[in-house]
């Protein structure tokens, strides 16, 4: 769960057709969000990825 | 016809290779379904004219080949005219002619729209695929959301800037505005992070001082100044990373102006009503 792998995945979803622009900002905020937050976040992430990959 | 037809599929699926996902577009995959549909029209086309023509043939041949086998040509002729041979040879001649243009009229045409059709269950197949998508996408959008309004609540709540006289319940406040936009459509991801930093942000608006002027705006034009006046108000409290993460959302408001700017109107339309409803029940209180 560390920043390269939640940049790897949004780089991901924006192929995908997701807003490049939202996931910047969760990007640039990732580092200062609470632990449990940015938990929260890469889950999100990862499962929006492999659910847009299966459709 | 049906041996076109029987042999249309078999054809069709060694000339077209199998395809992935949603690398290809309808339109493309129509268009090349389309050309290889004339490809084979042509090919058909082609069959029929050669074959009517060696079968309207065929009659003279035979009766040429007759002479090979001792008649004379006077012998055959005359046997032609009492027969009645060159009428039925002629009606014969027709109906073969009329059955080639049929046929290759019915190519022509008739089959183009069982192309077009075949197409559409792929049209309709990726549409629908469409559809799940942008459902998916919204659905971890408003997630995402979320997460986002709880972190800036939590910030705010968490370092006393949350003050909120003029509505009661701060909650109710933040939840009026994260939850639709003025339009009442589903939000975008980008809208979420907005609504999400104007709603957090309301439960500061006494506390910044942003708002408190009798008969103005309290929230419309101000957003983008409110968050980045938490922001600085969080670092005074030391709250380092809180105060990152509301200048990173005032400048992200201010890069998206007319998102920010329909927001606003919404959440100055949310806390002017929750203002009178609190009003109005004091009045009644009183």
């Amino acid at each position: 769960m560390n920043r390269q792998e939640i940049t790897k995945i949004t780089s991901q979803l924006v192929q995908l057709g997701e807003d490049q622009d939202e996931l910047n900002y969760w990007l640039q905020i990732y580092d200062d969000l609470p632990e449990e937050k940015q938990a929260m976040l890469y889950i999100n992430l990862k499962q929006e990825l492999e659910t847009l990959q299966k459709t | 016809m049906n041996r076109v037809e029987n042999e249309q599929n078999p054809n069709r699926a060694e000339t077209v290779p199998p395809r992935e996902g949603a690398e290809v577009s309808a339109v493309e995959q129509h268009r090349e379904l389309q050309q290889l549909f004339e490809n084979y029209k042509g090919e058909k086309i082609d069959a029929v004219n050669t074959e009517t023509q060696t079968v309207l043939q065929s009659p003279n041949k035979r009766l040429e080949a007759a002479t090979s086998i001792g008649y004379t040509p006077e012998q055959i002729e005359q046997f032609k005219q009492e027969q009645g041979i060159d009428n039925k040879l002629d009606q014969s001649r027709q109906q073969i002619e009329a059955l080639g243009v049929d046929t290759r009229t019915r190519i022509e045409s008739a089959k183009t729209s069982e192309v077009v059709a075949e197409t559409q269950p792929v049209q309709t197949e990726q549409t629908e695929n469409q559809a799940e998508r942008e459902k998916t996408v919204e659905q971890f959008q408003e997630k995402r959301g979320n997460i986002l309004t709880n972190v800036l609540t939590s910030e705010i709540t968490s370092n006393g800037l949350d003050l909120v006289p003029f509505a009661g319940s701060g909650k109710m406040v933040v939840e009026s505005i994260t939850g639709k936009t003025l339009a009442g459509k589903k939000m975008t991801g980008k809208e979420r992070i907005i609504h999400g930093a104007m709603g957090a942000g309301s439960l500061a608006l006494d506390f910044t001082g942003i708002g408190e002027a009798k008969d103005m705006a309290i929230i419309a034009g101000k957003s983008v100044g409110l968050v980045e006046k938490v922001g600085v108000k969080l670092a005074e409290k030391g709250s380092v990373k809180g105060a990152r993460i509301f200048l990173a959302t005032s400048k992200f408001m201010s890069e998206h102006p007319q998102l920010t700017a329909r927001a606003e109107q919404f959440a100055e339309a949310q806390i002017q009503q929750q203002i009178k409803d609190i009003r109005d029940y004091r009045k009644q209180a009183a």
